[in-house]
């Protein structure tokens, strides 16, 4: 996964025409944005060049060239790329007796070789000629309007053809002279390069790639040079050291895992207080929203305290004081009724649990009858011996009732 | 070995210190949450709590509103009833003044009326239950019948017969009743307590 996501434009050369593709290499897996053939680029004018690249004119990210396999010299070096960007200067100096060429008109790179535990042992050079290159270089950045960030072989180019997961791969460089080379990778890095083919073997269970320049079905074309150039550095990082420009460093490649890791120390250190000042931002908030629901707060705090306070008035003091509170009219007539024609009511009281009535009569019971057969009395009973009135005829009593209370309930 | 399995080795091992790191912190926070020194966490639950009852009562005011409308509605019928006044010592001459209307209306002879009274029903109410004793004469039982009607339902008092007695008229009917009603009517005091509508 790569974050932030890394956008390459790379150009392969291949015969006279030139292979143009944007990759972009992001969280998932790596995606061809756009892909062209420019044939015979180098017979088109500028103005046609510019329009052939124009849609690759506003494309981000490295620039890289990979020239053709014919134009490249090799030879073997006890170098790796650990030592390279220090022996580089003195090789370049002496590179006449190293390759039929001058410094002056020379790009040198370098391929690491592995051993089988895929430790760098050793090195390839890989040199082409400054002027076979010049040109395509110099009509490529007129065209785009800005440089080639770093130039690569067939040979850096195919540690990028995504093999890092094959046993054993044999890639075939094929020769129009009839001799061809063969370079092997064991889990997508070098063991061998540009080794005579070995005729005597026989081994099925290896994958056979052909770089371009062949007719052969397993032949990489010019767009995937193009492509496996763009992803080499990253499938293969410090495998190769390329003939011009350089790889990304490491140091950034590792810029980006650090800054996480040390925001995350961050985190876990700021944690406590990012803890404490969020649930104090949390308290400030919540007091802000308390400081604004004191007034609605306040107002149905009212309404209530009216509401209860009438509720008490009405229940615990008008009802409750009235609850006992009936008309003493039914039981008063109803008292004063029950006296037979014949008799004399000397006291009535009433209050709110009986009726007391004394006089002279001469049919007392008949009076009690009156009275308990009345709706608004009830248990009447004699509070005192009959005694023969002073009036002829007549019984002296006393009785009471109690009130039923049937009258209206004010 | 490449650079990459190095890469991702120290990678995973710093992840895993990281991860390790923050598993005794979190350790540690749950300690810390169960300790009984309130944490600032246990101030936001309080808070928002606080909040979130606030907006609760908040939300009932309609019912409140309601309950208060059906509150004064109920007081506002029964407030003409009640004899308003500062103190109960003037409601109850405002109840002796209705009675002497009354008296007045039918014919009756008031003999006395006694020193008036006032309870308080209800602690921290303005309620009063004011009283008063009256003696009056009448000429027949009808004249009664009508007096007690008028005393019980007066239309700008609630009141109630506490007590009434009759004495007479044996054998001398033309000599008439006397009669002593002990007389009870509410009254809203509208001084002191601060409780008035």
């Amino acid at each position: 996964m790569i974050l932030p996501p890394k956008s390459f434009l790379s150009f392969a050369i291949v015969d006279a025409d030139l292979f143009v593709v944007r990759v972009v290499v992001g969280p998932r897996a790596p995606r061809v944005t756009h892909s062209q053939v420019i044939e015979r680029f180098l017979s088109l004018s500028d103005q046609d060049a510019k329009v052939a690249l124009r849609p690759f004119a506003q494309t981000s990210g490295r620039a890289l060239l990979t020239a053709p396999s014919s134009w490249c010299s090799v030879r073997p070096i006890a170098l790796t790329t650990r030592d390279w960007p220090k022996a580089k200067a003195e090789i370049m100096r002496s590179i006449d007796r190293l390759v039929p060429m001058t410094p002056d008109d020379a790009l040198v790179g370098l391929v690491n070789l592995y051993d089988d535990s895929l430790t760098p042992v050793a090195g390839r050079l890989i040199a082409i000629h400054t002027r076979s290159l010049d040109p395509w270089r110099h009509a490529i950045e007129a065209a785009l309007d800005r440089p080639i960030a770093a130039v690569l072989s067939p040979h850096m180019a195919m540690l990028g053809l995504g093999l890092q997961d094959e046993p054993h791969t044999l890639i075939i460089e094929p020769d129009p002279a009839g001799q061809s080379l063969q370079h092997e990778l064991t889990l997508g890095l070098p063991t061998s390069i540009a080794e005579p083919p070995d005729l005597d073997s026989n081994n099925t269970q290896t994958n056979a790639t052909v770089l371009p320049g062949s007719d052969a079905a397993s032949t990489v074309t010019g767009a995937e040079l193009a492509v496996a150039s763009a992803l080499a550095s990253l499938a293969a990082p410090n495998a190769f050291a390329p003939l011009d420009g350089r790889t990304p460093s490491r140091r950034i490649e590792w810029l980006a895992p650090a800054a996480a890791l040390i925001a995350a120390a961050a985190l876990f250190i700021a944690a406590p207080m990012i803890f404490h000042a969020r649930f104090r931002a949390g308290i400030e908030r919540s007091k802000a929203q308390q400081s604004a629901l004191v007034e609605p707060f306040n107002t149905v705090r009212d309404l209530r305290h009216n509401a209860e306070k009438l509720a008490r008035q009405l229940n615990e003091g008008v009802a409750a004081t009235t609850a006992s509170w009936h008309s003493v009219l039914p039981a008063l007539a109803q008292a004063q009724a029950s006296l037979p024609a014949d008799g004399f009511l000397n006291r009535l009281s009433i209050d709110d649990q009986s009726v007391t009535i004394s006089g002279d009569a001469s049919d007392t019971p008949a009076i009690l009858q009156r009275l308990e057969a009345s709706d608004a009395l009830t248990s009447a009973r004699r509070t005192g011996p009959l005694s023969p009135s002073s009036f002829p005829g007549l019984d002296h009593f006393e009785m009471r009732a109690a009130r039923t209370n049937p009258g209206v309930n004010k | 070995m490449s650079a990459h399995p190095t890469r991702t080795t120290i990678l995973i091992a710093s992840v895993v210190i990281v991860g390790a790191l923050v598993l005794v912190d979190q350790l540690n926070a749950k300690g810390d949450a169960a300790q009984s020194t309130p944490t600032v966490r246990a101030e936001y639950e309080q808070q928002a709590e606080l909040v979130a009852r606030m907006k609760q009562f908040i939300d009932s005011a309609p019912m409140w509103r309601a309950a208060d409308d059906a509150a004064q509605n109920a007081w506002n019928a029964i407030e003409p009833r009640l004899i308003i006044a500062p103190t109960a010592q003037l409601a109850n001459g405002g109840l002796q003044q209705r009675i002497t209307r009354i008296v007045a209306d039918l014919g009756v002879t008031l003999n006395s009326s006694s020193a008036p009274k006032a309870s308080t029903p209800v602690e921290n109410l303005s309620l009063r239950v004011i009283g008063v004793t009256i003696s009056i004469e009448t000429s027949s039982p009808q004249q009664l019948y009508s007096f007690v009607d008028r005393l019980e339902n007066m239309t700008d008092a609630w009141t109630h017969i506490r007590r009434l007695q009759i004495m007479g008229p044996g054998r001398t009917p033309s000599a008439g009743l006397n009669i002593e009603i002990e007389l009870e009517a509410l009254a809203w005091i509208t001084q002191g307590v601060g409780d008035a509508q």
